[in-house]
């Protein structure tokens, strides 16, 4: 099984375009990338938006594409989602209920066009909607947000191991180092770790510049066999490896938040791949707080349990030409992140690492496999995915 | 008074005893008599083995903190005047953990590891909330 076209939408700040146009752009900019034409897809698979009014969202994008296809559906597991679709395609293909599989998401959750049907909803309103996370009688009356869940495991690791809010400020500074040098991500200021400490405190111990962005954007790629893909435009890049583990929703009953389900979710891609640690390249880990990444180097194995906040340090053990370059793009953090599709982007970036297409300075030399990972709720799903080259 | 405007849980045919429980100070778990498991928050099967004849029983109210984190954005306006807050995991003694406020301590003297009990803040007639507070002895 392999990727073989990917593709993008404008990102950032895009006023102009609705949810379903982005799905579209991305989508032909991936048929675009690969020479496959959209009557070959007889599979799309999508996210969804945030939108609640939108349902069958599969459906209604494969109507706007003008594809009729054998296999869709959309999934709803929060950040762990992209993975998720990328093995239920792998799975399609293996049973014979599709050849060529697209997978795309896109939303607008900064300009929030398309919403005018949530009626009488500002976007103040849908803003609410969204951080209001939780058990409606057990959580949500004692005012916890979703950034709070996140909050609560950093705040467990500095007490466990003594990880500080410098070094957690320094995957922001590094994760944003990347971005700079991607031409189209949507923060592309370098920044220090005093500008990242002193940004404004959201939920202790995570600031503003420790989260996620708030953007508009989608990707798409497709996913077909390999023998299929050998006959298209690129070099295809290879499914390897996956694993996905689903714990609880509520962060309330999650468990351990330092010790998360990355670890079996990566056990599984580890064995499934024949690889191990020392064989990834580079690891675009799903970072949308700065913890996640601190959290998932030790989960992977690059450190030992707790080391996460040293290695982080000083930056050049994660940034591009270090011992495993991770969030490449800028990730969440920087590049773009329109809510539940913004883990596309993660997958379309090592597709990109791996066929060494990457503009200028940001490729990671000789990259032979990329990890990535996807982390739904609030520590509540995980997935893995491991990629390699022909 | 002035009208308490944050989200007011509304006991359903699975918890009224809990909330009716809290309105006297008391606060309940659910216990499994078919696996022995201690389960919170509650619902109608036991997450242990589904078992749907789960028994309310009292806990003492003590636990220590897990973790805990300091809003300083809260999720709606009506949190904004207890900005900033302090939301944590309690670990309660009787093995279950319950998302709370810490409450009657400053937010920068809250640690993970920290005793606390239980406390009950009338919100409304109806719903009385259990929080916890710094434990006063051991």
């Amino acid at each position: 099984m392999a990727i073989v076209g990917i593709g993008e939408s404008e990102i950032g700040t895009v006023p102009h375009k609705n949810p379903m146009q982005l799905h579209a752009d991305a989508t032909k900019a991936a048929l675009e990338d690969c020479g496959l034409d959209k009557g070959d897809i007889d599979g799309v698979l999508t996210a969804g938006i945030t939108n609640p009014m939108e349902i069958m969202h599969s459906v209604l994008l494969s109507e706007y594409l003008g594809v009729q296809p054998r296999f869709t559906t959309s999934m709803h597991i929060g950040g762990a989602t992209q993975i998720q679709l990328v093995i239920s395609a792998a799975n399609a293909i293996h049973c014979g209920m599709a050849d060529v599989v697209l997978i795309a998401a896109a939303d607008s959750i900064r300009s929030f066009v398309g919403y005018e049907k949530l009626m009488g909803m500002s976007v103040e309103g849908v803003t609410d909607l969204l951080s209001r996370i939780g058990h409606d009688q057990f959580e949500v009356p004692y005012g916890p947000t979703l950034i709070s869940a996140y909050a609560l495991a950093a705040a467990r690791h500095m007490h466990e191991y003594g990880t500080t809010r410098e070094q957690l400020a320094q995957v922001a500074v590094s994760v944003r180092k990347h971005a700079a040098m991607h031409p189209t991500a949507q923060k592309r200021t370098p920044r220090t770790i005093d500008e990242v400490l002193a940004s404004k405190m959201i939920s202790w111990p995570l600031s503003k510049a420790m989260c996620s962005i708030i953007s508009d954007g989608g990707g798409a790629f497709i996913v077909t066999s390999l023998e299929r893909a050998r006959d298209l435009k690129k070099n295809p890049v290879l499914l390897l490896g996956a694993g996905a583990r689903t714990l609880r929703e509520h962060v309330s009953l999650v468990g351990d938040l330092i010790r998360t389900g990355a670890v079996d979710a990566g056990r599984q891609a580890y064995a499934m791949s024949g690889l191990g640690p020392k064989d990834i390249d580079f690891a675009e880990f799903y970072d949308c707080f700065s913890i996640t990444p601190i959290l998932f180097l030790e989960d992977f194995g690059f450190c030992e349990k707790g080391e996460g906040g040293r290695f982080v340090e000083g930056g050049e053990r994660i940034e591009i030409g270090g011992e495993i370059p991770i969030v490449t793009h800028g990730g969440c953090h920087a590049h773009c992140h329109p809510g539940t599709p913004s883990g596309i982007f993660h997958i379309i970036e090592a597709v990109k690492q791996l066929r060494g297409e990457v503009e200028g300075n940001r490729q990671v030399k000789g990259a032979g496999a990329g990890l990535i990972n996807g982390l739904g709720g609030h520590f509540s799903s995980h997935t893995a995915l491991i990629l390699g080259t022909d | 008074m002035e009208a308490y405007k944050k989200p007011v849980p509304e006991p359903d045919h699975v918890t009224r005893p809990f909330w009716e429980a809290t309105k006297q100070n008391r606060l309940l778990i659910q216990r499994c008599p078919d696996c022995g498991d201690r389960q919170f928050f509650p619902q109608a099967h036991c997450r242990g083995c589904l078992s749907d004849q789960l028994e309310w029983v009292e806990s003492k109210g003590k636990g220590t903190v897990y973790s805990f984190t300091v809003i300083h954005r809260p999720p709606a306006a009506a949190f904004e005047k207890d900005a900033p807050y302090t939301v944590g995991l309690i670990d309660i003694d009787e093995g279950c953990r319950m998302l709370s406020n810490i409450v009657d301590v400053n937010p920068e003297d809250v640690r993970v590891g920290m005793p606390v009990e239980v406390l009950f803040e009338e919100i409304t007639p109806e719903i009385s909330l259990p929080k916890f507070r710094p434990r006063r002895q051991s």
